[in-house]
């Protein structure tokens, strides 16, 4: 069970984000099954009727597709898949530009702490000094 | 969807102190209703009136169109607030206990859970811990087949693994065709499983809504929302 959901959005929004997520890597590959609505409910340790939410509105948008009697399925259209691909790092810059104002960072302020951060670390974003 | 139970204007008093005040909710079917409040709030109250174990209210209580009583009992798996099984019976004898009492009972559900538990079905409940026997009682209560599951401060236990497999029972037995009531003072973990939030001070409800609405509306986890209205009580 993992419920480190933040405390400001709905859960269904957050479970949507993640579940983009885990198709922009490739976790959940395209035309690959997706575990039921109950299996899903107990992995992440909530209602399933919050899971139930979260699937339709993916598949409204076009991410999952429902075959009527076997289930959902990741999409396999490429064009989606490489659409979010571009649409998930606005999202976490977004996340993360707000947590640096909201520890009072001034905005030019930010790119510096990126760049100084970069030079710190390796090709895979692992801190050289550890 | 179909509501399995609906309470209009419920009203009870012990003497001249008015325990509930015009309460009205319903709990439709397949979702999980949460009834929040400190100690004292009426959270029992509204219980024991649905489960019929308290008369003399007033105002209207029904479970799938029968008012509180035996029939309207058989349809409801009721986890009170206090221990119910005898603490003398073995785990064994606890669920041949179930198995007797209530037809929609699936014995075989509630050994695989205890099972998984590594709880021995011939030791004394009274012999186990106190975490464990409330998980033995929670075990067999969502054994049931029933529409109405009523958990009263289900999530009495201290320790935080404890919760977690509280919450895994719950969420691993509940199907969608039933519909689940539980009351709390403990919110943050029980948040993620919430449908519809109700909130109780002194009888009355204060606030009752969608918990994705509540999060949406006031940006704010209900875990946060239930410190900030009862700061000064819990």
């Amino acid at each position: 069970m993992s419920n480190n959901f933040d405390n400001k959005r709905p859960i269904y929004q957050q479970i949507i984000d993640r579940i983009l997520t885990s198709i922009a890597k490739g976790e959940m590959a395209p035309g690959e099954k997706v575990a039921s609505v109950r299996v899903m409910a107990l992995y992440y340790g909530v209602n399933p009727n919050t899971i139930q939410k979260s699937l339709a509105k993916l598949e409204e948008m076009g991410y999952l597709r429902a075959e009527r009697t076997s289930g959902r399925y990741v999409t396999s259209d490429a064009a989606t898949i490489a659409a979010l691909k571009t649409r998930i790092p606005d999202t976490i810059i977004g996340d993360f530009v707000a947590e640096m104002i909201g520890l009072g960072i001034a905005k030019p302020e930010i790119p510096h702490h990126v760049k100084e951060y970069i030079e710190r670390v390796d090709k895979d974003g692992k801190d050289i000094a550890n | 969807m179909e509501k399995i139970l609906q309470i209009s204007n419920l009203t009870k008093s012990y003497g001249k102190t008015q325990a509930v005040r015009d309460i009205t909710f319903d709990v439709k079917k397949g979702s999980i209703v949460g009834l929040l409040g400190p100690n004292g709030s009426g959270k029992t109250t509204i219980i024991k009136t649905i489960m019929g174990l308290l008369s003399d209210y007033g105002g209207n209580v029904s479970i799938k169109g029968e008012a509180p009583g035996p029939i309207a009992n058989s349809r409801i798996s009721y986890l009170p607030d206090v221990a119910h099984i005898p603490t003398w019976f073995k785990v064994s004898r606890a669920i041949a206990f179930f198995a007797d009492f209530y037809e929609d009972f699936d014995a075989v559900r509630a050994e695989a859970m205890l099972a998984a538990m590594k709880i021995p079905l011939d030791k004394k409940i009274k012999s186990l811990s106190r975490g464990m026997q409330e998980k033995v009682q929670l075990s067999l209560v969502m054994s049931r087949r029933a529409d109405l599951y009523v958990l009263d401060e289900p999530i009495g236990a201290v320790d935080p693994a404890s919760r977690e497999f509280i919450i895994d029972t719950i969420l691993k037995n509940f199907d969608g065709e039933g519909a689940i009531l539980l009351s709390t003072h403990i919110v943050a973990d029980i948040e993620p499983i919430l449908d519809v939030a109700i909130f109780l001070r002194e009888g009355e409800i204060i606030l009752h809504d969608d918990v994705d609405k509540i999060r949406e509306e006031k940006a704010t986890s209900l875990d946060q929302l239930f410190r900030e209205v009862f700061k000064n009580v819990v």
